[in-house]
């Protein structure tokens, strides 16, 4: 043990830089992530501000259970799985399929235009998305409308359906996002060594061959990384567009646990609800993190750690 | 090895700026939690001590009557919301000569209308009070929390009793305005905006395009019947003449209004919610009741006729302006007729409509008292003189310096001894409603003042008395406003009025777009009692109770 801290103690003197180095990233997190962690136990409390988060009296697991019991509570929690399982199934193997299909452009210049004009919307704010979308399901003049109308369907006020709520969700993200996700993917297909196509197509190896068999293969522990990390923010769907997305038709679909926690706790001043709300949203995520990494180095042998 | 010490020297100083910054805003909240145990004691004992200070201060500083308030200039920061029509407080005209009156220097920081709701309870968690709330729309329930539970405002009653002879006088001849103000424990946290102005008996006045019925050749209808025939007329027949069908038969602004029509159908609007109260006091939510589905069918079949404005549900307030002041709208509802002065002449007022069982009633009242418009916090500085401020708005006097400004120069007296303003200000090319804002906080409402008949004329125009004229004999005798609950019930019932809301939001809408049919009734019913609207009608009961 002695000889083990001796060693340590040595090998930090050595690297001095380095561990200065690490120790800056160390401490944003314990500051910034883990300090701010201690106010989690006004969950467990009934929060009072002139008391403060230390002294404000328990109240157990009141405001778990009021959660538990309340009407929406079933639906809040479908409709955030649902959406999020939706939003993955989508949009995390489309990325994928851009990036195979940009890897088979051969003149650059063609495969530099697609890569741009793909990743482009990444960079407008939700708000213009949202407004886009709005318009574009207009029941007169929206775009969706005019398209549907052109095979004699009916016009639709999407915006105003439950059930498109989702759908309209899921793909306006796949079409923003796809661009920017599909980046890594390319990447990580530039470092697969090009003697094993070369050696693949003496074989006789047709294009989509060449794909199945060696660029998903090289790319798989990218992928599988990636696919836990999604699976550890399964229950975080994005709030802001849900958000402006929603109206009071829609909420049966569209209400998820963050506008949730901001219409409860943010406007309406119950901090150790929402708290309660939110920190049963992480111990989710956190569960199905731990699972997914499990399954996962059971079956691939590969995992987060 | 020079550099790689400079470099780990710069490692070092980047380290410690990023703990040192972060010192000082870990230190501050343990600060301020030490100095919320000491506050938080009881309620009453803050309170007093506060006032024993300011009973210090009281013999040198402050004048127990008349101007200024306070002989040596103080200094009191303020906490409140801007409505968007209003300029910045510390520039506006009855702002500025009010403190030249008082000698108290008002530190206004107001934040927009947008996000104000966050941004209140925030302040609130973060416990770094103001000295004033000012049209900080405190609710019961804030009072409930913030007041009888956490002890962060100020209990006002002996301050009242004290320093507001006008306030005082207003509550004596109205016990049921002091009532209306108290809290769960019988104590008053805020200060509120009264009216006692024919006007401000409703809310809602109803309006109905005269120019389109003289086109047409069409009376005022009477009877509900006789209004889904004028609608239909509206629709089809073009009155606007333009030979478009853009008319809008019936304007509903949005979801949370499509009740101003339940009168007919004898549903009224007590708690300014969907209750009724029996001659025995005896409160009932009517959203089960039949008679509320028949209200709905009705509704039902005039969105699908296309009678009813088809994006009301989207609350959609921008498209609703501007369908307004295209005079788009055949029929609407409206508490005041600022929004479409352009063309208020072809509008007017008319009586309630008979519904399908004879009723004729118009269940949009008021109690006259909009509550949580004043509040002082805690660890406010001077509570005395910041009672003397706010007294004088409820004057009549004082009333009217709020309302209008000074006369002569921002307003004249009439022929009727009632105050008009000056026409630079009537007419001014930004909008009347944006040269208000520059005089007083009328636009947006919610200023803690007194507005009687004489100063009701800065938001009514002679048309919008007319109409309030008109519906005022159908009003209920009685009006109760939501009572205060203790804070264990607070509680209950915003848990319970949270689902209630969104699921009564969403149903009634989906069953008059057609969403849903009638057949879901009893389902929906089913639906209320699970979320708990009875027990919830019984949480209500024992406070209206307790009130008597």
């Amino acid at each position: 043990m002695q000889n083990k801290i001796k060693k340590l103690g040595k090998s930090i003197r050595k690297n001095i830089g380095l561990y200065v180095m690490l120790a800056i990233p160390l401490a944003w997190y314990i500051i910034f992530k883990y300090i701010p962690m201690y106010g989690l136990q006004i969950a467990f409390r009934r929060f009072n501000p002139t008391l403060g988060i230390t002294q404000s009296p328990w109240v157990g697991l009141t405001y778990f259970k009021q959660f538990f019991d309340s009407y929406y509570f079933w639906d809040i929690l479908w409709n955030t799985v649902s959406l999020s399982l939706f939003t993955m199934l989508v949009g995390f193997p489309m990325p994928i399929v851009l990036a195979l299909i940009i890897n088979e452009i051969k003149n650059l210049k063609f495969k530099k235009a697609i890569q741009n004009i793909t990743y482009m919307p990444n960079f407008l704010s939700v708000v213009v998305i949202v407004s886009m979308l709005t318009l574009f399901s207009n029941r007169d003049y929206g775009l969706f409308n005019k398209i549907t109308g052109l095979f004699g369907c009916a016009p639709v006020d999407f915006m105003s359906k439950p059930g498109y709520f989702q759908p309209l969700y899921v793909f306006s993200n796949v079409w923003q996002y796809m661009g920017f996700n599909a980046i890594i993917y390319i990447a990580a297909l530039s470092g697969v060594d090009q003697e094993l196509y070369e050696a693949a197509s003496i074989d006789g190896a047709t294009r989509m061959q060449k794909i199945i068999h060696i660029s998903l293969p090289c790319i798989m522990s990218t992928i599988i990384v990636l696919f836990i990390m999604r699976i550890g923010n399964l229950m975080s769907v994005g709030f802001e567009k849900v958000y402006l997305m929603q109206n009071s038709v829609t909420l049966s679909a569209s209400e998820v646990i963050s506008t949730f926690i901001y219409k409860n706790g943010i406007q309406k001043g119950q901090f150790s609800y929402s708290t309660a709300v939110g920190m049963f949203n992480s111990v989710i995520n956190f569960i199905l993190l731990v699972s997914a990494n499990f399954v996962s180095k059971k079956t691939t042998k590969t995992g987060l750690w | 090895m020079k550099r790689k010490a400079v470099a780990i020297f710069l490692c070092m100083a980047l380290l410690a700026g990023m703990t040192a910054g972060c010192a000082n805003t870990g230190a501050e909240p343990e600060k301020e939690q030490t100095t919320g145990t000491e506050n938080a004691g009881s309620e009453q004992e803050s309170s007093s001590k506060a006032q024993e200070e300011s009973g210090g201060q009281e013999s040198s500083n402050l004048n127990a009557e008349g101007f200024p308030i306070v002989n040596e200039q103080i200094t009191l920061t303020v906490y409140g919301q801007r409505d968007q029509n209003q300029t910045e407080w510390k520039n506006m005209l009855v702002m500025q000569e009010y403190e030249k009156m008082t000698n108290i220097h008002m530190d206004f920081q107001e934040v927009p209308a947008d996000g104000f709701a966050e941004n209140k309870q925030l302040l609130f968690a973060s416990n770094e009070l103001p000295d004033v709330f000012l049209r900080s729309a405190i609710n019961q329930n804030e009072v409930s929390t913030y007041g009888v539970g956490s002890g962060q405002l100020m209990i006002l009653d002996d301050l009242i009793e004290e320093y507001a002879p006008n306030l005082k006088k207003i509550f004596d001849e109205n016990p049921a305005m002091r009532t209306a103000c108290m809290a769960a424990d019988g104590h008053i946290y805020t200060i509120p905006f009264i009216n006692t102005s024919a006007t401000g008996k409703m809310d809602f006045k109803q309006w109905i395009n005269t120019k389109w019925l003289e086109t047409l050749g069409m009376e005022i209808p009477t009877t509900v019947e006789e209004f889904k025939e004028v609608l239909i007329a509206f629709r089809d027949e073009d009155p606007n003449g333009n030979g478009e069908k853009d008319e809008i038969p019936l304007g509903i602004r949005e979801p949370s209004s499509v009740y101003a029509l339940g009168g007919a159908w004898g549903l009224g609007h007590q708690l300014r919610d969907t209750y009724d109260i029996d001659e025995n006091g005896q409160i009932h939510n009517w959203l089960c009741d039949d008679k509320f589905k028949e209200y709905l069918i009705y509704l039902n079949d005039l969105y699908q006729e296309g009678l009813l404005w088809q994006e009301y549900y989207k609350n959609d307030r921008p498209a609703w302006r501007s369908n307004l002041s295209g005079e788009l709208f055949g029929a609407m509802y409206m508490p005041y007729s600022d929004v479409f002065l352009n063309c208020e002449q072809d509008y007017s007022g008319y009586e309630p409509l008979i519904g399908p069982y004879g009723e004729k009633f118009w269940a949009d009242g008021t109690t006259g008292v909009e509550t949580g418009c004043y509040a002082l916090s805690n660890t406010c500085s001077d509570p005395a003189a910041a009672m003397r401020w706010v007294d004088y708005f409820f004057s009549e006097e004082g009333g009217l310096f709020f309302a209008f400004g000074i006369e002569g120069t921002t307003y004249t007296m009439d022929e009727n001894a009632l105050p008009v303003f000056n026409d630079d200000i009537l007419n001014a090319e930004e909008g009347f409603m944006t040269a208000l804002g520059k005089i007083n906080m009328v636009p947006g409402g919610g200023f803690p003042c007194l507005r009687v008949d004489e100063t009701d004329g800065v938001v009514a125009s002679q048309r919008t008395k007319d109409a309030a004229a008109i519906l005022a004999p159908y009003l209920p005798e009685v009006y109760y406003a939501k009572p205060a609950v203790s804070a264990e019930e607070t509680d209950r019932v915003v848990a319970i009025e949270q689902d209630l809301n969104t699921y009564r939001d969403e149903a009634v809408t989906k069953f008059i777009i057609g969403e849903w049919g009638f057949d879901k009734w009893d389902e929906y019913c089913q639906t209320l009692e699970q979320i708990g609207i009875r027990e919830l009608e019984g949480i209500y009961q024992n406070a209206i109770d307790a009130l008597k």
